[in-house]
């Protein structure tokens, strides 16, 4: 009997510590420390298990790698520091992407073909920034404010959160005050300008990597010399 | 986070070209500098600051720091009575809505998730709470609203906006 | 005065070591970086199984008046013991026999020497800090008593609060204080040896945020919950909450805290934290009468040492105590009261919370520490593994093998101290000089000497009166000195202050008056001034004058046995702990006679595959058997033991069955033990079953290949660790995992799966257990009720059993069933009738006491060690040997035996050979002269408890010292003060 070669036990990164996963004493504490052990049959320490006995599949089909907030508290006290958040995104990147639930590969996939994970039209974006700031300029300190988009030369490039230029406009507000009380020379983009990387939670490297990437011809087409991290 | 790993990932030779600030080095930078000032009487209520995971445990983690003290020190820049939930730091607790489950259906688990929070916000019974993350802004006013508990979140830049000194 | 040995660190190790020394002649400097002896237990009061101290039991026993028989949490007092507290050895330099230490003893701020420990400078000390003796549960000042019951009880100066304000020198009364002092460096050169027994501190919670130790007021190490529930701690022995003293009715223990973690870089366990925890609950509960639920929370609990199983199970049983397998992430405080939460996981996998009052940390030993840089000189010995946590009996042994180590690089020979006594002037009637000590006159407001000086001079018999402005000094005992030999008086009465202080003074004062020790006694004056008025006090001190003074005259010279020893051993077994006794022994330059009964010497060793332990016992092996001064005795039994310590004479059987007999001084029984035998989980029906130790052997000699077996299961404590054999074989799980791993590194593609109720992988074995998991050995925890089944069908071996962790039956049809038998003695039933010591109820040879004299065997002169006192590992049977080897040269390191000056006597007129006495006494020094049909006492192995005086329905037992008629007229004379 040999053991199969590709499996989550044996591709999925190791945390700093480079320990491997079964190093697992099974002594529990990831269980007891995590929050919703119990619900839908979620328990770190029996994802680890299940793990090391290569039984990948049932991990890829259940939903349990989606309950996981992948918060890192279960691995924060793991005392054998077990990549238990490294495993959870590796069987999330395994999954069908059709299979995926909720909003994570659609924002994903709007946000490759759209440049946001709305898929907010682009004329839409300019009117709600460009209505937001003229709120703003009538407040007593920011009467001069413009809000600057693909501004050459700018020294700081800010992408935003999609939830700001959809529900939470009035969150716009506060970087655009803070960076003209600063006299930041800042600049957004007309195209492009998802600051969030759903990738990350997907398990999706190869989206993950076009949507950086985008950020990177942003500061090279526009000459930014800084960027401010989205999140 | 996800930038951040992408860019060292995929592209390390943007750091050769290009410098990237989270939001803390921003605020530190502008604060120490002076190149903002803060209105140091207009949060005196007692605020509760959240750490999430990203900035935190994750951080720490990925790019070797966690992201614990700045956001203290910027609070303590101009807030007069802010405390720590307990856990803080490093075994904090996420909000409930990290890792994208803000964005699955399974509500139910999430909500679940969140009962730690909010037995944490209750032991120290804040009037504001502040963090700097738009999921844990999300998921804890939910949370908040489904305990019938009304308490305003805000974001860590949203009352340096409004702490802001105008010359 | 030569010092032989310099030992650093006065933990219950360095303090054995220090009397295994003193013990052969040898004279000792024991130094503590602390300001006190007695090392952690000075904060533990009790220890497990009988929950008490018993730390005197350390003392030495063959020549015990060389030192008061006292309580030793106290203070270290022995003629060839120097204890320097607050001091640490800075360098050592030269050849090993010849080295040069250079000891640095910090300054206290107090003179010792004047210092009269009145405590006025604590009183006005305006300083407050958490005391640590208490683990910081209660404040101290900056001058203060480090161990409140440490003797002499000096204070010290903790200069690192201290403001320097300088109150407490303005209080004191004798000018004792000088804050401006500084450190002192001593030298003692030449020294033959330093040995480094240090020890380890534990692991500090506070540098972890998941149990809010620091943050949350009601999180206790295991450590400071001794302080909560100590007598001499903050609540006076009431288990109290450190938050608000409200009484505590649920209490959680979480093990391995900063152990068997990697993240923390403890690849350890630390070996004690289990049964200390169970021993805690136990003491817990009994202090709330059962009003108490206490969980302990484990992942596995480590029961592997003497009656450890059995303590934990009826802990479990009388208490209640959940035992919960699951390591809790982080403690939380509840929401509004000073509780905590706690989560985790139970039996059924499913997430549970609760609430406690108090949270138990069972902190490891401290990570990180490192030797000093003269560790590897010659001549330094560091105790094997000294920053490890042990258990007290292995402690001891650890310290033995250090002893042995620094003795075996010479020294004087052992020559007992020769005493002469002038007959002529004991023979006359007794007459009593009283030594009164002015104390430089800081007295005269408490007693009145005067008075006392004029009433004794009025009564009858009156003694002869000295008056001494200061006793303690030179210039006093020269006085007392000089009073004796221009005197007559034949019995001496000190009253000065406290006796330990000046005890070796008064021997040499003994010694040249040529007295015996016993008729000088030591009064603390100090001891009446109580509070009351001057004229009471002085009135009780004269009591106690007059009273000492008549039973002193009362008191006769005891009669001295002097046994010649015959110098040489006996050792019975050749397996580890004999073949290492033997050559410790015979080192020491012993003659020995070793005893098997198999013709090949080795024991278990013989089937050791290539590797460290082969080698080193192929070494030991040729060192024994080409040593001139052992004889071995190959294929010969032993049939008969008689006599006593000293002058044993056993008779063996030769192969060609002649009959031989071997006096010797002192024996050692190492007969072994070997693998039990089970009928459980089908052991004998398929001869894919093995037994842990028989694939051992079989893949240590090839007889097995590995790439033989494509699916093996383990199955740990197979008919063991449950009644009738209750107890933890010891080496079993590191078998188990070695062979797993062995396994698995020669065949990669074969699945291993361990069965196992808790993974024993005790200290630095851990890392093994660490190994096997990271092979991908499975391992699967299963309990008593729940054991995994096994079935031989068709020659198929299956196993059907239950995995916790995934709540899901696991099947499986292994090609190789490896089972766990453990361990059981070989011989013991005929060795303990033949040398009339006792067995455990499993079998095993039963030491005196398994925490403080773990390889004596009840009667002196007679040691345990090896598989036959207990199950244990090859080094540890090797270390054994080597502490069995050091308490024979107790005596065989000696002329001489000689009576001390308390031990009991049989009156043989008044006594009716009742023999109750026999078994009551507890060092088995109580027999039946069958020839002459008398009680007999052997006064080597007395201990003057007095046991058999006050059982004796004759009265026909005499306590040298404590004779009938003193005793009583002590009695009458005190009535007669009280009610006249």
């Amino acid at each position: 009997m040999n053991e199969p070669t590709d499996t989550i036990k044996s591709h999925a990164p190791l945390r700093p510590s480079g320990i491997k996963p079964e190093t697992c004493m099974a002594c529990g504490t990831c269980s007891a420390g995590c929050p919703i052990t119990g619900m839908e049959g979620f328990d770190p320490r029996k994802i680890v298990r299940m793990v090391l006995e290569n039984r990948d599949q049932e991990l890829i089909d259940s939903k349990l790698p989606w309950l996981c907030t992948m918060c890192g508290k279960c691995e924060h006290a793991c005392p054998m520091g077990i990549n238990i958040i490294n495993i959870i995104r590796d069987i999330r990147g395994q999954v069908d992407r059709d299979k995926v639930p909720g909003q994570i590969h659609k924002g994903v996939e709007l946000c490759l073909e759209t440049g946001n994970n709305i898929g907010l039209p682009g004329e839409d974006f300019t009117f709600i920034i460009g209505d937001v700031a003229e709120e703003m300029a009538e407040e007593e300190g920011f009467e001069d404010f413009v809000p600057p988009i693909d501004k050459k030369g700018a020294s700081l490039l800010h992408t935003l959160h999609n939830k700001l230029v959809n529900t939470q406009n009035e969150d716009l507000v506060h970087w655009w005050k803070i960076f003209h009380a600063a006299k930041e020379d800042f600049t957004m983009t007309s195209e492009n300008w998802e600051g969030v990387n759903w990738g990350l939670f997907s398990g999706d490297d190869e989206a993950m990597k076009i949507i950086v990437g985008r950020i990177v011809d942003h500061m090279d087409t526009l000459r930014i010399e800084h960027l401010m991290y989205p999140e | 986070m996800a930038t951040r790993s992408g860019l060292e990932k995929w592209f390390p030779e943007f750091f050769e070209k290009h410098k990237a600030f989270t939001v803390f080095d921003l605020l530190v930078t502008y604060i120490s500098s002076g190149r903002i000032t803060l209105d140091k009487n207009l949060f005196t209520m007692k605020i509760a600051y959240h750490d999430p995971c990203n900035y935190g445990r994750k951080s720490e983690e990925k790019f070797g720091h966690g992201y614990y003290e700045e956001p203290r020190w910027i609070l303590s820049q101009f807030v007069s009575n802010w405390v720590d939930l307990y856990p803080a730091g490093a075994n904090g607790y996420c909000c409930g809505g990290g890792g994208g489950t803000m964005l699955t259906p399974y509500k139910e688990v999430r909500s679940h998730y969140s009962r730690k929070k909010i037995e944490q916000i209750k032991r120290v019974n804040p009037e504001l709470i502040v963090l700097p993350c738009h999921s844990c802004h999300g998921q804890i006013k939910q949370a908040l609203a489904e305990n019938n508990m009304d308490i305003p979140v805000k974001y860590l830049w949203e009352i340096v906006a409004e702490a802001l000194i105008m010359d | 005065m030569n010092i032989h040995t310099v030992i650093a660190g006065a933990g219950i190790s360095g303090i054995r070591a220090a009397f295994d020394l003193a013990e052969l002649g040898h004279r000792v400097v024991l130094l503590d970086k602390a300001p006190s002896s007695g090392g952690i237990l000075s904060q533990l009061d009790h220890q497990f199984p009988d929950n008490h101290c018993g730390m005197c039991t350390l003392l030495p026993m063959i020549d015990r008046d060389k030192g008061p028989q006292f309580c030793l949490r106290k203070g270290i007092f022995h003629d060839h013991v120097t204890f320097i507290p607050s001091a640490e050895i800075v360098s050592v330099k030269g050849p090993a026999g010849q080295l040069s230490v250079v000891v640095e003893k910090q300054h206290t701020g107090i003179d010792p020497l004047k210092c009269m420990a009145c405590g006025s400078c604590e009183s006005v000390c305006p300083v407050s800090v958490p005391d640590g003796f208490n683990e910081g549960y209660s404040t101290r000042k900056a001058v203060f008593l480090p161990v409140p019951h440490q003797i002499p009880n000096h204070r010290i100066i903790d200069f690192s609060v201290c403001t320097r304000c300088g109150e407490c020198v303005k209080a004191c009364p004798v000018s004792a204080i000088n804050l401006d002092g500084e450190a002192r460096k001593l030298e003692f050169n030449p020294v033959n040896a330093v040995i480094l027994a240090t020890g380890s501190g534990q692991y500090d919670p506070a540098q972890s945020d998941l149990y809010g130790f620091g943050v949350l007021p009601n999180v206790v190490t295991s450590k400071g919950l001794e302080r909560i529930m100590s007598s001499s701690g903050p609540s006076k022995g009431q288990l109290f909450r450190p938050s608000d003293n409200k009484p505590i009715k649920r209490m959680a223990f979480l093990q391995c805290v900063g152990s068997r973690n990697l993240m923390e870089n403890a690849d350890h366990c630390s070996s004690v934290c289990c049964m200390f925890a169970v021993k805690e609950a136990v003491m817990a509960c009994e202090k709330s009468h059962d009003d108490l639920t206490v969980s302990i929370f484990y992942m596995d609990m480590r029961t592997f040492g003497r009656d450890f199983q059995r303590y934990k199970d009826q802990a479990e049983t009388s208490h209640g105590l959940r035992f919960i397998r699951c390591r809790v992430h982080s403690v939380e405080p509840c929401e509004n009261t000073d509780g905590m939460k706690i989560s985790y996981v139970n039996d059924k996998g499913m997430y549970m919370e609760e609430t406690v009052d108090l949270v138990v940390l069972s902190t490891g030993k401290k990570t990180g520490l490192t030797h000093p840089d003269f560790y590897q000189n010659e001549g330094v010995f560091a105790l094997s593994d000294t920053f490890d946590f042990k258990d007290i009996g292995e402690s001891l042994v650890a310290a033995d093998v250090a002893a042995g180590k620094a003795m075996a690089l010479g020294g004087p020979p052992h020559t007992p101290e020769q005493r002469i006594f002038d007959t002529q002037r004991l023979s006359k009637k007794a007459m009593p000089l009283l030594v009164l000590c002015q104390c430089g006159n800081n007295l005269s407001n408490d007693l009145d000497l005067d008075l006392i000086e004029s009433h004794l001079s009025a009564m009858p018999g009156a003694p002869q009166i000295l008056k001494l402005e200061q006793a303690c000094g030179a210039a006093g005992f020269e006085s007392i000195g000089t009073a004796l030999t221009s005197s007559q008086a034949n019995r001496v009465v000190i009253a000065a202050c406290n006796p330990f202080l000046f005890d070796h003074k008064i021997k040499a004062l003994a010694r040249d008056a040529q007295l015996p020790d016993g008729f000088f006694k030591t009064l603390d004056m100090r001891s009446h001034v109580t509070g009351k008025t001057k004229n009471e006090q002085t009135q009780s001190l004269l009591s106690q004058i007059k009273s000492t003074v008549n039973s002193l005259n009362l008191t006769l010279p005891v009669y001295r046995e002097k046994r010649t020893v015959t110098p040489s051993a006996l050792v019975v077994g050749g397996g580890p702990a004999g073949l290492s006794a033997a050559f410790c022994l015979a080192s020491a330059g012993i003659d020995v006679d070793l005893l098997d009964k198999e013709s090949q010497l080795g024991g278990n060793g013989i089937h050791f595959s290539p590797g460290p332990e082969k080698n080193s016992l192929d070494k030991l092996l040729s060192s024994v058997t080409n040593h001139p001064k052992i004889r071995v005795h190959p294929a010969t039994c032993l049939t008969r033991h008689q006599g006593l310590a000293g002058v044993f004479t056993a008779t063996i059987t030769t192969p060609n069955a002649v009959e031989q007999k071997i006096p010797h001084g002192a024996a050692i029984v190492a007969t072994g033990g070997g693998q039990a035998q089970t009928l459980d989980y089908c052991a004998s029906q398929h001869n894919g079953i093995l037994s842990v130790f028989d694939l051992a052997k079989g893949l240590g000699d090839k007889t097995l290949n590995p790439l033989d077996f494509s699916k093996v299961v383990m199955i740990q404590c197979a008919g063991t660790r449950e009644e009738p054999r209750n107890y933890c074989s010891r080496i079993c799980c590191t078998k188990a995992l070695l062979n797993a791993i062995a396994i698995k590194e020669a065949n990669p593609s074969a699945s291993i799966h361990i069965f196992y109720r808790d993974m024993m992988s005790y200290g630095e074995s851990e890392k093994i257990y660490t190994r096997a998991r990271q092979a991908g050995i499975l391992f699967i925890p299963f309990d008593l009720h729940k054991k995994p089944q096994v079935a031989v069908n068709n020659q198929t071996i299956h196993v059907t059993g239950f995995d916790p962790v995934l709540q899901e039956d696991v099947q499986l049809a292994p090609d190789l069933l490896v089972l766990s038998t453990g361990i059981v003695p070989t011989d013991n039933q005929i060795i303990s009738k033949i040398f009339h010591i006792n067995t455990t109820q499993d079998g095993f040879l039963k030491e005196a006491n398994s925490k403080w004299r773990p390889v004596d065997s009840g009667r002196e002169g007679i040691f345990v060690c090896g598989l036959a006192r207990a199950p244990l590992g090859f080094q540890e049977a090797m270390d054994e040997g080597i502490s069995a080897a050091m308490r024979a040269l107790r005596i065989l390191g000696r002329p001489f035996l000689e009576t001390p000056q308390v031990t009991a006597r049989v009156r043989h007129s008044l006594c009716s050979r009742c023999q109750a006495c026999i078994p009551e006494c507890p060092y088995q020094a109580r027999y039946l002269d069958e020839e002459n049909g008398k009680i007999m006492v052997d006064s080597v192995s007395c201990q003057g408890c007095g046991a058999c005086a006050s059982l004796c329905p004759n009265s026909s037992i005499m306590m040298g010292q404590f004779e009938e008629k003193g005793i009583m007229d002590s009695i009458e004379f005190f009535l007669n003060e009280a009610c006249p």
